[in-house]
Order: structure tokens, then C-alpha cells, then sequence
């Protein structure tokens, strides 16, 4: 006997991704996903970041790693909330983890929360956790045909940050290449160029800035 | 390795529509895969008869069927569907396109073991 069906595979997940959501509104704080592959430039972004946004926005971050908390007490270091999620193996974070690492925050000092996600082009991508935008990390070192080999990250993404602008000199990476990639899946998320070590891009800090809590 | 996530929840609802419908084994579940969605089919087999393992879903099989993107042409507005982002426009061949959709990851139906009835 045959039964329709016709459910969501991934329903329990976006409603557990919804409730965080809401609950984050109720508070008023905005949550963003910093999605990129290992060794993108994620955490050290988020080093060069925080510091310029302290005083003016309350920031905490949820580190997302296999394994360590090696990222954490980077964070840490620039005096900011940071709760490290541990996968234990998991190649991506899911709303319940998230969850967890919420528990953990003093959520009503809070304007801003950065959830840097597994370092993977592939697996974070597929799951909602209940963030407000998300955030792709992209540097030049991996090459301008990642947006086309790994559609689905990109696709959803809110923003685009080209990362190790610095070192573009050093590699074949092609600036107009990538955005094309980009934009055969994305037709709107703004580009940005930036290198951590360097200078952030200050049009990032204010797409950052302007993105109203309930965005979602 | 999201596939095993991806696959629990697969169970999880056929299992849950199954006793919702009074049936005892499942024998095959039906899931719609988008083309954007980046699900590895072994894989996601595998992970699900893993998850199914030990319930009403033992032995069950896991039909994928793929559900296509939309590509527009950017140059001449044509829309095709297709299930592999490489291509060109159909009408006018540009690269120029734009994907969209293609994002489905949807149980569509289960097939149950008729019950047979041994009652006089």
C-alpha cells in the first residue's frame, strides 16, 4: 500500500531553527552564520572584527569545531562572550547544539551573536540554526571555482566576504571569475573584498550594521 | 557526513506516518532530492539503512527521486530545468544563467507491507 506523504525532511530541524529565531527577536539580538571551508580566514576575521564593533555593539560568539577549543580562547582573547560548541566528530552544527551554546551567553547584555560554524563548504550549508543571515568566507588561497563546485552555501548566502585579499598576488584567483560564480547562484548577496591582516573591509562593518533584528 | 542527519530524519517521519496508519514494516520510502541540495545518494543509502536498522523500516528501500533546478537565461530569459548546474542556456547556449531552486529535501511517500488478516 502506498502512503503520501509530501513532509519536509528537515521540519524538525527548521522548527527548532524558527523557535531560536523568535526567541533571539524577543530579545532583540541578531544572529549570524560564518560559513566557509578550514583555514578560509573565519577566525581571524572574527579577531580583526570584534574589537572594531566593541563599544558600539554588544557581540558574544558560539565557536563551531570537530574538536579543541583552540578557536574559543582566540576569541576569548579580544574579551568577548565565546561559548565553544564541540561536534565530536559532526561536520556541521545543528539547532540543538546551538541551543546548548545559547544557554551559555548572558543573552540580555547582547546585541549581536557570531556562530562560526565547522570549517566545510558542504555540510553546515544544508541546516538552519536559527540565524538572522548568513555569512560566506571565501579566500583567495582556495581558489575562484568554489562558488560553482559548492553551489548550495553560496546560494544561500546573505553576504560574501573575500578573504587573503593580501595574498592575491600570490595566486591565480580571479577576482571577476569568482563573482561570476557567486551570482550564477546568487543574485543579490553583497560582495565584499577583505583582508584580516590588513585592513577590514569598512563597507562589511556596515552591512553588519545595518541589518535589522528581525531580518529573517 | 550530513547525510546520517539527513537520514534519521527520513526514518523518523516514515516511521511516524506508518504507525499513524497502522502498519508494521515499511518496504520502501520515496524522497524528492533537489539538484541544488549537495546529498550523496550512496551515502545517504547507507546512512539509512544504518538509522532504519532494528525497526519497521528494516530492509525498507530508499527511492531518491531528483527534483530539478531552474536555470534563467540571463541574455535571453529562457527558463530551463535542469539536474546538474553545468550548463548552458538551452535556447541561446550563454553561460550567462542564474540557478534558482532546486532545493527540496522532502519525504513524498512511503510503501507498507499489506497486513494480511488471519482472523475467522
Amino acid at each position: 500500500m502506498n502512503i503520501e506523504v509530501l513532509r519536509d525532511v528537515q521540519e524538525s530541524i527548521k522548527a527548532d531553527a524558527n523557535d531560536i529565531r523568535a526567541a533571539l527577536d524577543v530579545q532583540g539580538i541578531r544572529m549570524f552564520n560564518l560559513m566557509g571551508g578550514d583555514g578560509c580566514g573565519k577566525t581571524r576575521l572574527l579577531e580583526r572584527l570584534l574589537p572594531k564593533l566593541a563599544g558600539d555593539v554588544r557581540c558574544a560568539v558560539l565557536e563551531g569545531d570537530i574538536t579543541t577549543t583552540l578557536d574559543a580562547e582566540r576569541i576569548a582573547r579580544v574579551n568577548v562572550p565565546v561559548v565553544q560548541l564541540q561536534t565530536n566528530g559532526c561536520c556541521h552544527l545543528e539547532p540543538s547544539l546551538i541551543r546548548g551554546g545559547l544557554d551559555r551567553l548572558p543573552l540580555n547584555e547582547l546585541d549581536i551573536i557570531i556562530v562560526e560554524n565547522v570549517g566545510n563548504l558542504v555540510c553546515p550549508a544544508e541546516f538552519d540554526i536559527g540565524e538572522h543571515a548568513r555569512i560566506a568566507v571565501l579566500s583567495v588561497t582556495e581558489g575562484h571555482d568554489k562558488p560553482a563546485k559548492y553551489p548550495l552555501l553560496f546560494s544561500r548566502a546573505d553576504a560574501v566576504i573575500i578573504s587573503k585579499m593580501d595574498l592575491l598576488e600570490y595566486t591565480n584567483f580571479d577576482l571577476e571569475q569568482c563573482a561570476r560564480n557567486i551570482r550564477l547562484v546568487n543574485a543579490n548577496a553583497p560582495i565584499f573584498e577583505d583582508s584580516a591582516e590588513w585592513k577590514l573591509d569598512p563597507a562589511f562593518l556596515k552591512w553588519l550594521a545595518a541589518m535589522p533584528a528581525s531580518c529573517a | 557526513m550530513h547525510e546520517f542527519s539527513i537520514a534519521r530524519s527520513i526514518c523518523r517521519i516514515a516511521l511516524e506516518e506508518a504507525e499513524r496508519h497502522g502498519a508494521s514494516r515499511i518496504t520502501a520510502v520515496c524522497v524528492e532530492v533537489g539538484t541544488m541540495r549537495q546529498v550523496v545518494p550512496e551515502l545517504l543509502k547507507t546512512a539509512f539503512e544504518a538509522a532504519g536498522s532494528g525497526t519497521p523500516l528494516e530492509g525498507a528501500t530508499l527511492e531518491l527521486q531528483a527534483a530539478p533546478v531552474e536555470a534563467t537565461c540571463n541574455q535571453c530569459g529562457h527558463v530551463s530545468h535542469c539536474e546538474t548546474l553545468q550548463m548552458n542556456c538551452e535556447r541561446c547556449d550563454s553561460s550567462d544563467v542564474q540557478f534558482a531552486g532546486g532545493n527540496n529535501l522532502r519525504v513524498n511517500s512511503i510503501r507498507v507491507a499489506e497486513e494480511v488478516c488471519h482472523e475467522h
